[in-house]
Protein backbone atom coordinates (compact mmCIF):
# COMPACT_ATOMS: atom_id res chain seq x y z
CA UNK A 1 0.00 0.00 0.00
CA UNK A 2 2.39 2.08 0.86
CA UNK A 3 4.85 1.62 -2.47
CA UNK A 4 1.87 2.29 -4.30
CA UNK A 5 1.38 5.33 -2.67
CA UNK A 6 4.79 6.31 -3.08
CA UNK A 7 4.47 5.36 -6.63
CA UNK A 8 1.47 7.47 -7.30
CA UNK A 9 3.38 10.56 -5.97
CA UNK A 10 5.98 10.21 -7.60
CA UNK A 11 4.33 9.66 -11.00
CA UNK A 12 2.26 13.20 -10.47
CA UNK A 13 5.18 14.87 -9.18
CA UNK A 14 6.76 14.09 -12.35
CA UNK A 15 4.01 14.87 -14.85
CA UNK A 16 3.93 18.23 -12.78
CA UNK A 17 7.18 19.15 -12.43
CA UNK A 18 7.44 18.30 -16.30
CA UNK A 19 4.56 20.61 -17.73
CA UNK A 20 6.27 23.22 -15.42
CA UNK A 21 9.35 22.89 -17.19
CA UNK A 22 7.31 22.70 -20.51
CA UNK A 23 5.02 26.26 -19.67
CA UNK A 24 9.14 27.40 -19.00
CA UNK A 25 10.96 26.34 -21.41
CA UNK A 26 7.72 27.99 -24.25
CA UNK A 27 8.65 31.13 -22.00
CA UNK A 28 12.07 31.13 -22.44
CA UNK A 29 11.48 30.65 -26.11
CA UNK A 30 8.84 33.77 -26.75
CA UNK A 31 6.00 31.39 -26.97
CA UNK A 32 3.77 33.34 -24.35
CA UNK A 33 0.78 32.70 -25.51
CA UNK A 34 1.50 29.06 -25.67
CA UNK A 35 3.49 29.11 -22.27
CA UNK A 36 0.29 31.18 -20.76
CA UNK A 37 -2.14 28.14 -21.69
CA UNK A 38 0.64 25.64 -20.04
CA UNK A 39 0.58 27.74 -17.08
CA UNK A 40 -2.93 27.47 -16.75
CA UNK A 41 -3.05 23.56 -17.07
CA UNK A 42 -0.87 23.56 -13.90
CA UNK A 43 -3.33 26.11 -12.09
CA UNK A 44 -6.04 23.40 -13.68
CA UNK A 45 -4.35 20.17 -12.44
CA UNK A 46 -2.60 21.02 -9.51
CA UNK A 47 -3.80 21.41 -5.75
CA UNK A 48 -0.30 22.24 -4.38
CA UNK A 49 0.11 25.61 -3.48
CA UNK A 50 3.71 25.94 -4.08
CA UNK A 51 2.99 24.64 -8.35
CA UNK A 52 -0.11 26.88 -8.44
CA UNK A 53 2.27 30.04 -7.05
CA UNK A 54 4.59 28.97 -9.91
CA UNK A 55 1.65 28.92 -12.49
CA UNK A 56 0.17 32.20 -11.48
CA UNK A 57 3.24 34.36 -12.03
CA UNK A 58 4.42 31.99 -15.04
CA UNK A 59 1.38 33.67 -16.44
CA UNK A 60 1.56 37.07 -15.01
CA UNK A 61 5.27 37.54 -17.11
CA UNK A 62 3.32 36.09 -20.26
CA UNK A 63 0.66 38.76 -19.85
CA UNK A 64 2.92 41.09 -19.67
CA UNK A 65 5.47 40.06 -22.19
CA UNK A 66 2.27 40.28 -24.78
CA UNK A 67 1.11 43.67 -23.12
CA UNK A 68 -2.00 42.17 -21.73
CA UNK A 69 -1.82 44.09 -18.69
CA UNK A 70 -5.29 44.54 -18.12
CA UNK A 71 -5.89 40.96 -18.71
CA UNK A 72 -2.80 40.50 -16.18
CA UNK A 73 -4.92 42.99 -13.71
CA UNK A 74 -7.85 40.24 -13.58
CA UNK A 75 -5.82 37.55 -13.57
CA UNK A 76 -4.36 38.22 -10.50
CA UNK A 77 -7.31 39.63 -8.97
CA UNK A 78 -9.26 36.38 -9.14
CA UNK A 79 -5.81 34.52 -7.11
CA UNK A 80 -6.50 37.16 -4.12
CA UNK A 81 -8.51 35.06 -1.99
CA UNK A 82 -6.69 32.02 -2.14
CA UNK A 83 -5.08 31.00 1.03
CA UNK A 84 -1.55 30.94 -0.34
CA UNK A 85 0.95 32.30 2.50
CA UNK A 86 0.92 35.97 3.19
CA UNK A 87 4.25 36.78 1.26
CA UNK A 88 3.04 34.82 -1.92
CA UNK A 89 -0.05 37.12 -1.28
CA UNK A 90 2.36 39.96 -1.00
CA UNK A 91 3.57 39.42 -4.46
CA UNK A 92 0.19 38.75 -5.98
CA UNK A 93 -0.77 42.21 -4.50
CA UNK A 94 2.41 43.48 -5.64
CA UNK A 95 2.47 42.27 -9.44
CA UNK A 96 -1.36 43.25 -9.47
CA UNK A 97 -0.73 46.78 -8.74
CA UNK A 98 2.11 46.61 -11.00
CA UNK A 99 -0.07 45.84 -13.70
CA UNK A 100 -2.29 48.25 -12.98
CA UNK A 101 0.08 51.23 -13.43
CA UNK A 102 1.55 49.61 -16.56
CA UNK A 103 -2.12 49.73 -17.64
CA UNK A 104 -2.29 53.25 -16.94
CA UNK A 105 -4.89 52.91 -14.44
CA UNK A 106 -3.14 54.96 -12.06
CA UNK A 107 -6.30 55.99 -9.64
CA UNK A 108 -6.72 52.15 -8.84
CA UNK A 109 -2.86 51.63 -8.35
CA UNK A 110 -3.52 54.07 -5.22
CA UNK A 111 -6.56 52.14 -3.81
CA UNK A 112 -4.42 49.07 -4.17
CA UNK A 113 -1.64 50.58 -2.20
CA UNK A 114 -4.35 51.99 0.15
CA UNK A 115 -5.64 48.59 0.50
CA UNK A 116 -2.19 46.67 1.78
CA UNK A 117 -2.57 47.05 5.35
CA UNK A 118 -6.20 45.77 5.89
CA UNK A 119 -4.84 42.57 3.39
CA UNK A 120 -1.27 42.01 4.96
CA UNK A 121 -2.32 41.99 8.32
CA UNK A 122 -2.21 45.54 9.43
CA UNK A 123 1.94 45.70 7.85
CA UNK A 124 2.73 48.97 6.03
CA UNK A 125 3.51 48.44 1.97
CA UNK A 126 6.46 47.56 0.73
CA UNK A 127 9.13 49.95 -0.77
CA UNK A 128 8.29 48.95 -4.33
CA UNK A 129 4.00 49.37 -3.45
CA UNK A 130 5.42 52.74 -2.26
CA UNK A 131 7.72 53.33 -5.53
CA UNK A 132 4.23 52.73 -7.61
CA UNK A 133 2.09 55.04 -5.47
CA UNK A 134 4.67 58.03 -6.24
CA UNK A 135 4.73 57.15 -9.91
CA UNK A 136 1.12 56.87 -9.87
CA UNK A 137 0.07 60.32 -7.85
CA UNK A 138 2.93 61.77 -10.44
CA UNK A 139 0.94 60.36 -13.53
CA UNK A 140 -2.09 62.10 -11.72
CA UNK A 141 -0.09 65.76 -11.11
CA UNK A 142 -0.95 65.32 -7.43
CA UNK A 143 2.72 66.84 -6.81
CA UNK A 144 2.01 67.95 -2.98
CA UNK A 145 0.96 64.01 -1.91
CA UNK A 146 3.38 62.16 -4.02
CA UNK A 147 6.34 64.72 -2.80
CA UNK A 148 5.23 63.57 0.55
CA UNK A 149 5.15 60.02 -0.22
CA UNK A 150 8.99 60.82 -1.65
CA UNK A 151 9.92 62.33 1.62
CA UNK A 152 8.82 59.38 3.76
CA UNK A 153 10.15 57.29 1.05
CA UNK A 154 13.64 58.53 0.96
CA UNK A 155 13.78 59.16 5.21
CA UNK A 156 12.14 55.09 5.24
CA UNK A 157 15.20 54.12 3.08
CA UNK A 158 17.53 56.38 5.07
CA UNK A 159 20.45 55.98 2.08
CA UNK A 160 24.33 56.56 3.38
CA UNK A 161 24.54 59.24 0.11
CA UNK A 162 21.43 61.79 0.39
CA UNK A 163 19.86 61.88 -3.01
CA UNK A 164 19.08 65.51 -4.25
CA UNK A 165 15.45 66.30 -4.05
CA UNK A 166 13.74 66.12 -7.20
CA UNK A 167 10.51 67.65 -5.65
CA UNK A 168 12.39 70.70 -4.87
CA UNK A 169 12.03 71.48 -8.90
CA UNK A 170 8.58 69.92 -9.71
CA UNK A 171 7.72 70.21 -13.31
CA UNK A 172 6.00 73.52 -13.78
CA UNK A 173 2.93 72.99 -16.08
CA UNK A 174 1.26 75.64 -18.14
CA UNK A 175 -2.07 76.27 -18.46
CA UNK A 176 -3.96 75.61 -21.41
CA UNK A 177 -6.42 77.99 -20.62
CA UNK A 178 -3.71 81.07 -20.79
CA UNK A 179 -2.44 79.53 -24.17
CA UNK A 180 -6.05 79.59 -25.63
CA UNK A 181 -6.64 83.35 -24.39
CA UNK A 182 -2.96 84.65 -25.62
CA UNK A 183 -4.12 83.29 -29.03
CA UNK A 184 -7.13 84.55 -28.89
CA UNK A 185 -6.30 88.36 -28.69
CA UNK A 186 -2.57 88.54 -29.73
CA UNK A 187 -1.95 85.89 -32.92
CA UNK A 188 0.72 83.35 -32.17
CA UNK A 189 1.05 84.15 -29.01
CA UNK A 190 -0.10 81.01 -27.51
CA UNK A 191 1.92 78.77 -29.35
CA UNK A 192 5.26 80.97 -28.05
CA UNK A 193 3.83 80.60 -24.70
CA UNK A 194 3.27 76.65 -25.23
CA UNK A 195 7.09 76.74 -26.49
CA UNK A 196 6.78 76.39 -30.23
CA UNK A 197 8.49 79.19 -31.31
CA UNK A 198 8.64 78.02 -35.32
CA UNK A 199 4.60 77.39 -35.25
CA UNK A 200 4.15 80.95 -33.59
CA UNK A 201 5.83 82.70 -36.67
CA UNK A 202 3.96 80.62 -39.68
CA UNK A 203 1.08 81.33 -37.32
CA UNK A 204 2.02 85.23 -37.38
CA UNK A 205 2.94 85.37 -41.29
CA UNK A 206 -0.26 83.20 -42.12
CA UNK A 207 -2.86 85.96 -40.12
CA UNK A 208 -1.25 89.19 -41.25
CA UNK A 209 -1.07 87.88 -44.89
CA UNK A 210 -5.04 87.70 -44.55
CA UNK A 211 -5.59 90.87 -42.99
CA UNK A 212 -3.07 92.89 -45.31
CA UNK A 213 -4.66 90.69 -48.62
CA UNK A 214 -8.37 91.57 -46.77
CA UNK A 215 -7.27 95.51 -46.47
CA UNK A 216 -5.22 95.77 -49.80
CA UNK A 217 -8.46 94.14 -51.60
CA UNK A 218 -10.71 96.65 -50.15
CA UNK A 219 -8.79 99.67 -50.44
CA UNK A 220 -8.83 98.46 -54.48
CA UNK A 221 -12.67 98.10 -54.04
CA UNK A 222 -12.46 94.27 -54.50
CA UNK A 223 -14.56 93.64 -51.47
CA UNK A 224 -15.29 90.45 -52.41
CA UNK A 225 -12.21 89.04 -52.32
CA UNK A 226 -11.45 91.41 -48.82
CA UNK A 227 -14.12 89.32 -47.06
CA UNK A 228 -14.22 86.14 -49.08
CA UNK A 229 -9.90 85.39 -49.10
CA UNK A 230 -8.80 88.16 -46.76
CA UNK A 231 -11.15 87.65 -44.11
CA UNK A 232 -11.68 84.19 -44.54
CA UNK A 233 -8.29 83.49 -44.32
CA UNK A 234 -7.59 85.29 -41.16
CA UNK A 235 -10.10 83.78 -39.52
CA UNK A 236 -9.53 79.98 -40.23
CA UNK A 237 -5.97 80.37 -39.54
CA UNK A 238 -7.14 82.83 -36.21
CA UNK A 239 -9.61 79.95 -34.80
CA UNK A 240 -7.20 77.23 -35.91
CA UNK A 241 -4.28 78.99 -33.90
CA UNK A 242 -6.56 79.15 -30.79
CA UNK A 243 -7.46 75.32 -30.83
CA UNK A 244 -3.24 74.54 -31.61
CA UNK A 245 -1.82 76.65 -29.01
CA UNK A 246 -4.46 74.04 -26.84
CA UNK A 247 -2.91 70.74 -28.22
CA UNK A 248 0.50 72.26 -27.80
CA UNK A 249 0.56 73.14 -24.16
CA UNK A 250 -1.10 69.34 -23.49
CA UNK A 251 1.94 67.93 -25.04
CA UNK A 252 4.33 70.48 -23.90
CA UNK A 253 2.61 69.25 -20.12
CA UNK A 254 2.28 65.36 -21.20
CA UNK A 255 6.37 65.61 -21.99
CA UNK A 256 7.38 67.64 -18.77
CA UNK A 257 5.21 65.17 -16.68
CA UNK A 258 7.05 61.91 -18.20
CA UNK A 259 10.46 63.64 -18.19
CA UNK A 260 10.21 64.03 -14.49
CA UNK A 261 8.41 60.73 -13.67
CA UNK A 262 11.40 59.29 -15.70
CA UNK A 263 13.70 61.00 -13.37
CA UNK A 264 11.90 59.93 -9.90
CA UNK A 265 11.72 55.75 -11.19
CA UNK A 266 15.48 56.34 -12.12
CA UNK A 267 16.57 57.67 -8.61
CA UNK A 268 13.77 55.70 -6.33
CA UNK A 269 14.69 52.25 -8.57
CA UNK A 270 18.44 53.08 -8.06
CA UNK A 271 17.85 53.84 -4.07
CA UNK A 272 15.86 49.91 -3.58
CA UNK A 273 18.70 48.29 -5.47
CA UNK B 1 -1.32 -19.99 -23.14
CA UNK B 2 -2.89 -19.65 -26.18
CA UNK B 3 -5.46 -17.54 -24.96
CA UNK B 4 -3.18 -15.51 -22.76
CA UNK B 5 -1.67 -13.46 -25.66
CA UNK B 6 -5.18 -11.97 -27.08
CA UNK B 7 -6.17 -11.54 -23.49
CA UNK B 8 -3.72 -9.19 -22.78
CA UNK B 9 -3.87 -7.09 -26.46
CA UNK B 10 -7.39 -6.82 -25.66
CA UNK B 11 -6.79 -5.37 -22.17
CA UNK B 12 -3.95 -3.80 -23.47
CA UNK B 13 -6.72 -1.98 -26.39
CA UNK B 14 -8.82 -1.43 -24.04
CA UNK B 15 -6.66 0.17 -21.40
CA UNK B 16 -5.88 2.12 -24.37
CA UNK B 17 -8.97 3.64 -25.39
CA UNK B 18 -9.91 4.38 -21.94
CA UNK B 19 -6.58 6.14 -21.92
CA UNK B 20 -7.56 8.39 -24.60
CA UNK B 21 -10.91 9.02 -23.81
CA UNK B 22 -10.07 9.81 -20.28
CA UNK B 23 -7.21 12.46 -21.90
CA UNK B 24 -10.30 13.99 -24.09
CA UNK B 25 -12.84 14.53 -21.33
CA UNK B 26 -10.03 16.47 -19.50
CA UNK B 27 -8.85 18.36 -22.47
CA UNK B 28 -12.61 19.22 -22.73
CA UNK B 29 -12.89 20.19 -19.05
CA UNK B 30 -9.72 22.21 -19.42
CA UNK B 31 -11.13 24.06 -22.23
CA UNK B 32 -14.23 24.86 -20.73
CA UNK B 33 -11.97 25.93 -17.29
CA UNK B 34 -10.51 28.59 -19.58
CA UNK B 35 -13.72 29.33 -21.56
CA UNK B 36 -15.13 30.07 -18.04
CA UNK B 37 -11.90 32.49 -17.13
CA UNK B 38 -12.83 34.32 -20.21
CA UNK B 39 -9.67 33.02 -22.01
CA UNK B 40 -11.25 32.16 -24.98
CA UNK B 41 -8.61 32.46 -27.57
CA UNK B 42 -6.81 30.01 -25.54
CA UNK B 43 -9.65 27.53 -24.96
CA UNK B 44 -9.80 27.19 -28.95
CA UNK B 45 -5.74 26.89 -28.87
CA UNK B 46 -6.33 23.44 -26.99
CA UNK B 47 -9.32 22.48 -29.15
CA UNK B 48 -7.95 22.79 -32.17
CA UNK B 49 -4.70 21.11 -31.26
CA UNK B 50 -6.77 17.84 -29.89
CA UNK B 51 -5.98 15.20 -32.37
CA UNK B 52 -9.16 14.30 -33.95
CA UNK B 53 -8.24 10.98 -35.44
CA UNK B 54 -8.99 8.28 -32.95
CA UNK B 55 -12.05 10.06 -31.57
CA UNK B 56 -15.35 8.47 -31.65
CA UNK B 57 -17.94 10.14 -33.48
CA UNK B 58 -19.59 11.55 -30.53
CA UNK B 59 -16.24 12.69 -29.17
CA UNK B 60 -15.58 14.51 -32.23
CA UNK B 61 -19.37 16.18 -32.09
CA UNK B 62 -18.92 17.55 -28.70
CA UNK B 63 -15.68 18.90 -29.96
CA UNK B 64 -16.53 20.23 -32.72
CA UNK B 65 -19.67 22.27 -30.64
CA UNK B 66 -17.61 23.69 -28.32
CA UNK B 67 -15.10 24.45 -30.66
CA UNK B 68 -17.81 26.31 -33.00
CA UNK B 69 -19.14 27.86 -29.97
CA UNK B 70 -15.70 29.61 -28.48
CA UNK B 71 -15.38 31.28 -31.82
CA UNK B 72 -18.69 31.87 -32.01
CA UNK B 73 -18.15 34.00 -28.54
CA UNK B 74 -15.25 35.88 -29.64
CA UNK B 75 -16.60 36.55 -33.04
CA UNK B 76 -14.39 34.38 -35.25
CA UNK B 77 -17.04 33.44 -37.36
CA UNK B 78 -15.57 31.54 -40.07
CA UNK B 79 -13.94 29.48 -37.70
CA UNK B 80 -17.93 29.15 -35.83
CA UNK B 81 -19.11 28.27 -39.15
CA UNK B 82 -17.00 25.71 -39.88
CA UNK B 83 -16.85 23.91 -36.54
CA UNK B 84 -20.46 24.23 -36.64
CA UNK B 85 -21.81 22.76 -39.61
CA UNK B 86 -19.06 19.64 -38.49
CA UNK B 87 -21.58 18.51 -35.96
CA UNK B 88 -23.25 15.01 -36.90
CA UNK B 89 -27.26 14.95 -36.63
CA UNK B 90 -26.83 12.28 -33.99
CA UNK B 91 -25.60 15.00 -31.50
CA UNK B 92 -28.13 16.54 -28.77
CA UNK B 93 -27.11 19.81 -29.94
CA UNK B 94 -27.30 19.35 -33.67
CA UNK B 95 -30.42 21.80 -33.89
CA UNK B 96 -28.19 24.38 -32.33
CA UNK B 97 -25.16 24.14 -34.02
CA UNK B 98 -27.10 24.19 -37.31
CA UNK B 99 -29.15 27.21 -36.27
CA UNK B 100 -25.99 29.35 -34.85
CA UNK B 101 -24.18 27.92 -38.00
CA UNK B 102 -27.01 29.72 -40.57
CA UNK B 103 -26.94 32.60 -38.51
CA UNK B 104 -23.20 33.40 -38.96
CA UNK B 105 -23.44 32.73 -42.50
CA UNK B 106 -26.50 35.56 -42.79
CA UNK B 107 -23.82 37.93 -40.21
CA UNK B 108 -20.94 36.75 -42.86
CA UNK B 109 -22.96 36.94 -46.37
CA UNK B 110 -24.42 40.49 -44.80
CA UNK B 111 -20.34 41.82 -44.54
CA UNK B 112 -19.13 40.57 -47.58
CA UNK B 113 -19.29 41.65 -51.65
CA UNK B 114 -19.91 37.83 -52.42
CA UNK B 115 -22.42 37.50 -49.49
CA UNK B 116 -24.89 36.03 -50.97
CA UNK B 117 -23.96 32.65 -51.87
CA UNK B 118 -23.23 32.60 -47.96
CA UNK B 119 -26.85 33.52 -47.22
CA UNK B 120 -28.38 30.79 -49.87
CA UNK B 121 -26.16 28.04 -48.05
CA UNK B 122 -27.75 29.30 -44.61
CA UNK B 123 -30.98 28.88 -46.02
CA UNK B 124 -30.76 26.20 -47.12
CA UNK B 125 -29.11 24.78 -44.34
CA UNK B 126 -32.34 25.65 -41.87
CA UNK B 127 -34.55 24.27 -44.83
CA UNK B 128 -32.69 20.70 -44.41
CA UNK B 129 -33.66 20.77 -40.51
CA UNK B 130 -36.47 18.09 -39.35
CA UNK B 131 -37.64 19.96 -36.58
CA UNK B 132 -39.97 17.89 -34.78
CA UNK B 133 -41.20 21.49 -32.25
CA UNK B 134 -43.53 23.57 -33.92
CA UNK B 135 -41.89 26.84 -31.89
CA UNK B 136 -38.94 25.43 -33.01
CA UNK B 137 -39.93 25.35 -36.79
CA UNK B 138 -41.54 28.80 -36.50
CA UNK B 139 -37.89 29.84 -35.44
CA UNK B 140 -36.96 28.99 -38.68
CA UNK B 141 -39.07 30.08 -40.45
CA UNK B 142 -38.27 33.21 -38.42
CA UNK B 143 -34.64 33.45 -39.43
CA UNK B 144 -35.81 32.31 -43.27
CA UNK B 145 -37.35 35.66 -43.39
CA UNK B 146 -34.41 37.47 -41.85
CA UNK B 147 -32.44 35.97 -44.37
CA UNK B 148 -35.26 36.80 -47.24
CA UNK B 149 -34.91 40.58 -45.71
CA UNK B 150 -31.42 40.55 -45.84
CA UNK B 151 -31.54 39.07 -49.53
CA UNK B 152 -33.95 42.11 -50.39
CA UNK B 153 -36.06 39.10 -51.56
CA UNK B 154 -39.76 40.74 -50.76
CA UNK B 155 -41.84 37.55 -52.25
CA UNK B 156 -39.64 35.17 -50.25
CA UNK B 157 -39.66 37.07 -47.05
CA UNK B 158 -44.15 37.42 -47.68
CA UNK B 159 -43.72 33.44 -48.08
CA UNK B 160 -41.86 32.76 -44.71
CA UNK B 161 -44.06 35.71 -43.11
CA UNK B 162 -47.36 33.66 -43.33
CA UNK B 163 -45.97 31.20 -41.01
CA UNK B 164 -45.54 33.67 -38.14
CA UNK B 165 -48.15 33.47 -35.01
CA UNK B 166 -46.92 36.20 -33.10
CA UNK B 167 -47.78 34.53 -30.66
CA UNK B 168 -44.78 33.25 -28.60
CA UNK B 169 -42.95 35.44 -26.28
CA UNK B 170 -39.67 34.08 -27.79
CA UNK B 171 -40.07 35.61 -30.76
CA UNK B 172 -43.25 38.05 -30.64
CA UNK B 173 -41.61 41.15 -30.61
CA UNK B 174 -38.49 40.71 -33.00
CA UNK B 175 -41.58 39.04 -35.86
CA UNK B 176 -43.40 42.49 -35.49
CA UNK B 177 -40.19 44.20 -36.14
CA UNK B 178 -39.25 42.30 -38.95
CA UNK B 179 -43.13 43.26 -40.21
CA UNK B 180 -41.83 46.56 -39.92
CA UNK B 181 -38.66 46.51 -41.74
CA UNK B 182 -40.29 44.94 -44.86
CA UNK B 183 -42.28 48.04 -44.80
CA UNK B 184 -39.61 50.41 -44.27
CA UNK B 185 -37.11 48.69 -46.57
CA UNK B 186 -40.25 47.99 -49.26
CA UNK B 187 -41.28 51.96 -48.80
CA UNK B 188 -37.23 53.07 -49.36
CA UNK B 189 -37.46 55.85 -52.34
CA UNK B 190 -34.85 55.15 -55.13
CA UNK B 191 -33.98 57.87 -55.60
CA UNK B 192 -32.11 59.46 -59.37
CA UNK B 193 -28.45 59.87 -59.10
CA UNK B 194 -29.22 61.99 -63.03
CA UNK B 195 -31.39 64.14 -60.66
CA UNK B 196 -29.44 64.69 -57.87
CA UNK B 197 -26.75 66.03 -60.56
CA UNK B 198 -29.17 68.01 -62.35
CA UNK B 199 -30.35 69.72 -59.17
CA UNK B 200 -26.43 70.70 -57.82
CA UNK B 201 -25.72 71.97 -61.63
CA UNK B 202 -28.78 74.51 -60.52
CA UNK B 203 -28.39 75.11 -57.10
CA UNK B 204 -25.23 74.27 -55.75
CA UNK B 205 -25.53 71.38 -53.26
CA UNK B 206 -28.96 71.16 -53.99
CA UNK B 207 -28.07 67.26 -54.84
CA UNK B 208 -27.13 66.68 -51.70
CA UNK B 209 -30.08 68.10 -49.87
CA UNK B 210 -32.16 65.75 -51.99
CA UNK B 211 -30.03 62.56 -51.26
CA UNK B 212 -30.50 63.27 -47.61
CA UNK B 213 -27.43 64.88 -47.01
CA UNK B 214 -28.59 68.25 -45.82
CA UNK B 215 -25.70 68.94 -43.72
CA UNK B 216 -23.05 68.16 -46.76
CA UNK B 217 -25.12 70.38 -49.73
CA UNK B 218 -24.76 73.61 -46.94
CA UNK B 219 -20.86 72.71 -46.48
CA UNK B 220 -20.82 72.23 -50.61
CA UNK B 221 -23.57 75.43 -51.40
CA UNK B 222 -20.52 78.07 -49.71
CA UNK B 223 -17.53 77.71 -51.41
CA UNK B 224 -19.22 76.88 -54.69
CA UNK B 225 -21.14 80.46 -54.18
CA UNK B 226 -18.14 82.18 -52.85
CA UNK B 227 -15.94 80.97 -55.45
CA UNK B 228 -19.07 82.26 -58.11
CA UNK B 229 -18.58 85.74 -56.14
CA UNK B 230 -15.24 86.00 -56.74
CA UNK B 231 -15.05 84.47 -60.10
CA UNK B 232 -17.98 87.63 -61.28
CA UNK B 233 -16.17 90.07 -59.05
CA UNK B 234 -13.08 89.46 -60.94
CA UNK B 235 -14.83 89.25 -64.45
CA UNK B 236 -17.04 92.76 -63.72
CA UNK B 237 -13.40 94.46 -62.56
CA UNK B 238 -10.63 92.95 -64.42
CA UNK B 239 -12.41 91.30 -67.61
CA UNK B 240 -12.27 87.97 -69.08
CA UNK B 241 -8.29 87.53 -69.98
CA UNK B 242 -7.51 89.03 -66.23
CA UNK B 243 -5.24 86.22 -64.13
CA UNK B 244 -7.66 86.98 -61.82
CA UNK B 245 -10.37 85.59 -63.63
CA UNK B 246 -9.00 83.05 -65.04
CA UNK B 247 -7.47 81.66 -61.72
CA UNK B 248 -10.80 82.33 -59.65
CA UNK B 249 -12.73 80.95 -62.56
CA UNK B 250 -10.75 77.73 -62.79
CA UNK B 251 -11.18 77.13 -59.11
CA UNK B 252 -14.94 77.68 -59.54
CA UNK B 253 -15.06 75.09 -62.42
CA UNK B 254 -13.25 72.37 -60.33
CA UNK B 255 -15.45 73.34 -57.31
CA UNK B 256 -18.71 73.22 -59.34
CA UNK B 257 -17.87 70.30 -61.30
CA UNK B 258 -16.64 68.48 -58.07
CA UNK B 259 -20.27 69.03 -56.23
CA UNK B 260 -22.28 67.40 -59.75
CA UNK B 261 -20.10 64.41 -59.48
CA UNK B 262 -20.49 64.20 -55.12
CA UNK B 263 -24.25 64.84 -55.36
CA UNK B 264 -24.47 61.56 -58.14
CA UNK B 265 -22.60 59.38 -55.40
CA UNK B 266 -24.26 60.58 -52.68
CA UNK B 267 -27.82 59.04 -53.66
CA UNK B 268 -25.68 55.87 -53.90
CA UNK B 269 -24.30 56.83 -50.53
CA UNK B 270 -27.14 57.75 -48.52
CA UNK B 271 -28.62 54.05 -50.28
CA UNK B 272 -26.42 52.26 -48.73
CA UNK B 273 -26.18 53.34 -45.32
CA UNK B 274 -30.14 53.38 -45.11
CA UNK B 275 -29.92 49.67 -45.81
CA UNK B 276 -26.65 49.15 -43.72
CA UNK B 277 -28.82 50.17 -40.97
CA UNK B 278 -31.52 48.13 -41.46
CA UNK B 279 -29.21 45.14 -41.98
CA UNK B 280 -27.94 45.82 -38.75
CA UNK B 281 -31.47 45.95 -37.16
CA UNK B 282 -32.75 42.79 -38.61
CA UNK B 283 -29.59 40.64 -37.98
CA UNK B 284 -30.16 42.02 -34.36
CA UNK B 285 -33.63 41.07 -34.27
CA UNK B 286 -32.88 37.84 -35.67
CA UNK B 287 -30.22 36.73 -33.27
CA UNK B 288 -32.24 37.84 -30.02
CA UNK B 289 -34.52 34.62 -30.40
CA UNK B 290 -32.20 32.47 -30.71
CA UNK B 291 -29.85 32.91 -27.89
CA UNK B 292 -33.75 33.05 -25.88
CA UNK B 293 -34.91 29.89 -27.31
CA UNK B 294 -31.43 28.14 -26.60
CA UNK B 295 -29.50 29.48 -23.74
Amino acid sequence: MTIRYCLTCISLFVIFSTRGQDADSLYKAGHYFDASIAYERILFDSKDPSRQLIAIFGKTRCLKQEGLYDQAMTFLENWQAYPFPDSSLAEIHYQQALCTYLGGHFENVLSLVERWPYEHGGQQPTPMMVVLKILALNELGRWKEAGDAYHSFIVQQGPAVMPPDLYQHIPRLKSIEKAQWLSQFIPGAGQFYAGRPGEAIFSILVQTAGIWFGVVSFEQHYYVSAWLIGAALFGAFHMGGVRRAEVLVRQYNRKKMLAFNETVREQLLTLLQ
Amino acid sequence: MKLVLPLILLILSFSHVRGQQFGFSKELRFAQYLQDKEAVPEAIRVLEQVDTTALSRAQKDSLFYMLGWAAYSIRQLDKSIGSFLKVSADFSKYDKSRFFAAYCQAFQGNQTVQGRGRMDSASDGLRELVLPDSTLRELRDFQLAGIALLKRDYKAFLSEQQQFTYSSYIFEKEEHRMQLYYDKLKGFKHKSPVLAGVYSALVPGLGKWYAGKKKQGIAAFLPVISLAALTYEAYRKDGVKSARFIGFGTLFTVFYIGDIWGSTLSVKIRRNEFYKEYDNKILFDMHIPLRNFFN
